[in-house]
């Protein structure tokens, strides 16, 4: 199995390099024949990495302990999903992975594009396999995924207790997929900046790509925090870890993107900015890449130590000298057909929004690269924490979801003033009054008032536009409420599925700000059978179970929740875990969660002769809101890119509305 | 004064708050982030000052108290690893430099702290102890495997996880 693997991760090398060389000359010369011969070694890419994958996976599931990478990411004990989850668990599988999935986008776009796009197709193929490519090499020259060990070791060395857990066997690949498919819309802009094709073809393919692999960031975010959340056992759910800053970057860009690309689409402007978001986009999870695996960051902390660092900055900044020097060859295409008018109108507001998200990943960048930068430049290394990204980041992320309450309703080119304060009446008015509401139940912080009435005010506006159009259509078509609702959704798909995104990233907002703000904790050592009141709850430990399997050791402390007034709540039960192999102890966070707030208990040690616990709780409040948002922001993105059979009928409505008829897609 | 000029001025405005936020936040959140060696070769610089610093959990220093959660531990510097090309200073430390420093914390225990293991302290040294309010240790995904340690070739046991 492993020569198999080995077989085909070199020939998926060769003929990949021979894919770039044969769509680059198509491309030049013009010619179907090599074009085709391009194709063709694209898929041959796309078999022969799914092969290697599937190699590695059976080595696992055969639990071939003498494969190197199998003796170290899995053991005989190991749950059959966790040793799926083995696949990206390490360094060397996790690039195979990432070429896996690579190569699934790859067939799928050559299929997609089979009689699309022809003339973008060779560059398009060009750069992906280009990329698989760069893949592809680390591990054949640099770090083989289907090495043997010159033994067969009796047992493997186990996954990570810590990756043992559901969401970790979610948030990699969806971050993955996030990563990875933004190397599509990068493919489609060089394809597009080569031919000079600079037109709506490019955008209108990259559209559905971006939303996909912003969905899949978002997503692979969000599980991220859910993990931290659920295993680290620390109350929180984000730490500004450079880890966790590498998938944050991409995604705010590629939020930039999705917007500004709005303003491309409806009124020629931004063709520069746009392109080099795509660029950027690609760029960071390339550099994300390089991030987590070159220890460059903490190099003594050392998340990882391996030699792949400088290779994925060379290829980082070939593609982005490649990437550049294009956009700048190609920038007299790229003139915009408007100007803006007035900075009361909605390509202002949408302006603002792509220069704050700009501004925040470039914060997020210079925080992450601080202690590279102070090196450099004064040979010491000063490293930012948390405080400095909540800090900066706080104001831009109030003036976001401010500007959120505006995009939408804002006017086109030019607003007036009577315009503005029929949009706004509403929305401020609600807004007003949730801030009111927020001093009356919170006690007047000033932090949280203005965040809750800034959030009560994006929520407005969408109410409004939902309302707006539901009500013209009822008027106007006759329709009962509920068919001019989906109707209206269904008409508009990406503009409203837009505006239920908003809704969702209005929720963790809330959610965020509720639970920084406003969270309780409390340490204590506690006797069996004693209480502790915190916020609102009466914890009483009951004594610790032994629960343990044959995998892991497990004490289970039984804790009784009341409420104040002495009603039960039912019982939590924080663990400590003591793994086998490797030996590493592992706390096991116990949460009651409700829609008002999260208690979260940590056993945070126990003394076996006197039966005493030692606790550590929090009151989380509203946290459930992200969670709970983040379902509400995949809908809206499933919303947005469902139609894609609908196509066909979109590109007709294009033309006929290429004939005069306002392309906003109001009713109004 | 045209749109045009309006705009570039308005961006410019907000890059420059922008920036402003960052250079305020930086100077008032930055902390050194030195290994023990350089903390060890200039010690009374440092006095007061925010500090993070990267050093290995000397063996039987580890003084832990579950009730009060206390934890005080002697810190050293890490010891260069064998066979891995590292891009560290080489700082020459005087023999009679201090090369361990006394470390306090209050809180729970990271699963992963042990002795001999490399951690991170964040706070500031006052009369050669450090009050620590952040104690990391080694990223969680990154432990030595131990397949049957005689046997395996030193490069071949170095498998780091990744969660990216």
């Amino acid at each position: 199995m492993t020569e198999i693997g080995r077989l085909a991760i070199v020939l998926g090398f060769i003929v990949a390099i021979w894919g770039v060389v044969a769509s680059i000359v198509g491309g030049l010369k013009h010619s179907e024949s090599w074009t085709r011969s391009g194709r063709n070694a694209g898929w041959a890419f796309t078999a022969l990495t799914t092969v290697a994958t599937g190699c590695l996976l059976q080595l696992l599931f055969a639990r071939d302990f003498n494969v190197e990478y199998v003796a170290s990411y899995s053991s005989s004990t190991l749950p059959l999903w966790y040793t799926f989850a083995a696949l990206w668990g390490g360094m060397k599988g996790s690039l195979l992975f990432w070429t896996f999935i690579l190569c699934v986008f790859n067939g799928i776009v050559l299929y997609q594009n089979r009689t699309r796009n022809q003339a973008l197709m060779p560059w398009v193929t060009a750069t992906v396999l280009t990329t698989g490519a760069f893949f592809l090499s680390l591990l054949v020259f640099i770090t083989d995924p289907f090495e043997r060990l010159s033994f067969v070791p009796q047992e493997g060395s186990d996954l990570n207790p810590l990756l043992q857990n559901y969401w970790m066997t979610i948030h990699p690949p969806s971050l993955y997929l996030g990563f990875v498919s933004t190397t599509i819309p990068f493919a489609f802009a060089i394809g597009a900046l080569v031919t000079g094709q600079l037109g709506e073809t490019w955008i209108r393919t990259t559209r559905r790509w971006s939303l996909f692999s912003w969905f899949f960031l978002s997503l692979g975010n969000l599980f991220g925090a859910a993990w931290a959340y659920v295993v680290l056992g620390w109350g929180g759910y984000w730490a500004w870890d450079p880890v966790e800053n590498a998938a944050f970057m991409p995604w705010l860009t590629s939020t930039a993107f999705l917007h500004s690309v709005v303003i491309q689409e409806k009124k020629g402007m931004l063709k520069v900015w746009n392109m080099s978001l795509v660029i950027l986009t690609f760029s960071l999870t390339i550099f994300g890449t390089f991030l987590t695996r070159s220890g460059v960051i903490s190099s003594v902390h050392s998340f990882t130590q391996s030699g792949l660092g400088p290779f994925f900055l060379y290829f980082l900044l070939a593609m982005l000298v490649i990437s550049v020097g294009l956009l700048i060859w190609r920038l007299p295409l790229l003139r915009s057909r408007n100007e803006l008018e007035s900075v009361f109108s909605r390509e202002a507001a949408f302006l603002l929004n792509n220069l704050l998200f700009v501004s925040i990943a470039f914060t997020v960048f210079w925080g992450t690269m601080f202690p590279v930068i102070t090196e450099w430049v004064r040979g010491v290394k000063i490293t930012v924490g948390p405080p400095f990204f909540n800090r900066v980041n706080a104001p831009l992320a109030l003036a976001l979801v401010f500007l959120m309450g505006i995009g939408p309703v804002i006017a086109w080119r030019r607003a007036t003033w009577s315009s503005l304060k029929r949009s706004f009446a509403w929305s401020g008015g609600f807004g007003l009054l949730v801030g009111a509401l927020s001093i009356f139940l919170d006690g007047g912080n000033f932090y949280s008032t203005l965040a809750f009435s800034i959030a009560g005010f994006a929520l407005a506006a969408v109410w409004v536009e939902f309302w707006r159009g539901m009500r013209v259509r009822q008027r106007i078509m006759g329709e009962k409420p509920w068919t001019a609702l989906s109707r209206l959704i269904g008409k508009n798909r990406r503009r409203y599925g837009g505006y239920i995104v908003h809704v969702g990233i209005v929720m963790i907002f809330v959610g965020i700000v509720a639970s920084s703000i406003f969270r309780v904790e409390k340490q204590e050592p506690l006797e069996v059978g004693q209480e502790l009141p915190i916020a609102g709850y009466v914890l009483r430990y009951e004594g610790v179970e032994d629960a343990s399997d044959p995998h892991v050791e497990i004490l289970r402390a039984r804790v009784a929740v009341f409420s104040d007034s002495g009603e039960s709540l039912g019982m939590v039960y924080p663990e400590k875990r003591f793994y086998r192999k490797p030996e590493q102890p592992t706390t096991e966070v116990s949460i009651r969660s409700t829609l008002a707030e999260d208690l979260y208990v940590i056993l945070a040690s126990y003394e076996p002769g006197s039966g005493l616990g030692i606790f550590q709780v929090y009151v989380n409040p509203l946290i459930a809101w992200m969670w709970i948002g983040g379902w509400v922001l995949a809908l809206g993105t499933g919303i947005c890119v469902w139609p894609s059979w609908a196509e066909r009928t979109a590109v007709a409505t294009e033309r006929a509305k290429a004939e005069g008829t306002p392309t906003d897609g109001r009713p109004a | 004064m045209n749109r045009k000029s309006k705009f570039f001025l308005g961006s410019c405005l907000i890059v420059a708050a922008v920036a402003t936020l960052i250079y305020t936040a930086v100077q008032e959140t930055s902390a050194y982030f030195l290994t023990m060696e350089e903390y060890a070769a200039a010690a009374s610089e440092h006095n007061g000052k925010s500090l993070r610093l990267a050093g290995r959990v000397t063996s039987d220093s580890v003084d832990w108290n579950p009730t009060s959660l206390d934890l005080a531990f002697e810190m050293e510097p890490i010891p260069p690893r064998e066979g891995v090309h590292e891009d560290r200073a080489v700082v020459n430390l005087s023999p009679d430099a201090v090369r361990v420093l006394r470390v306090r914390y209050n809180g729970i225990l990271p699963d992963m702290f042990a002795e001999g293991r490399d951690v991170i302290v964040e706070g500031t040294v006052a009369n050669g102890v450090m009050e620590a309010d952040t104690l990391l240790t080694t990223c969680p995904s990154k432990y030595e495997a131990e397949l049957e340690p005689d046997e395996v070739p030193s490069d071949v046991v170095a498998p780091s996880n990744t969660t990216l």
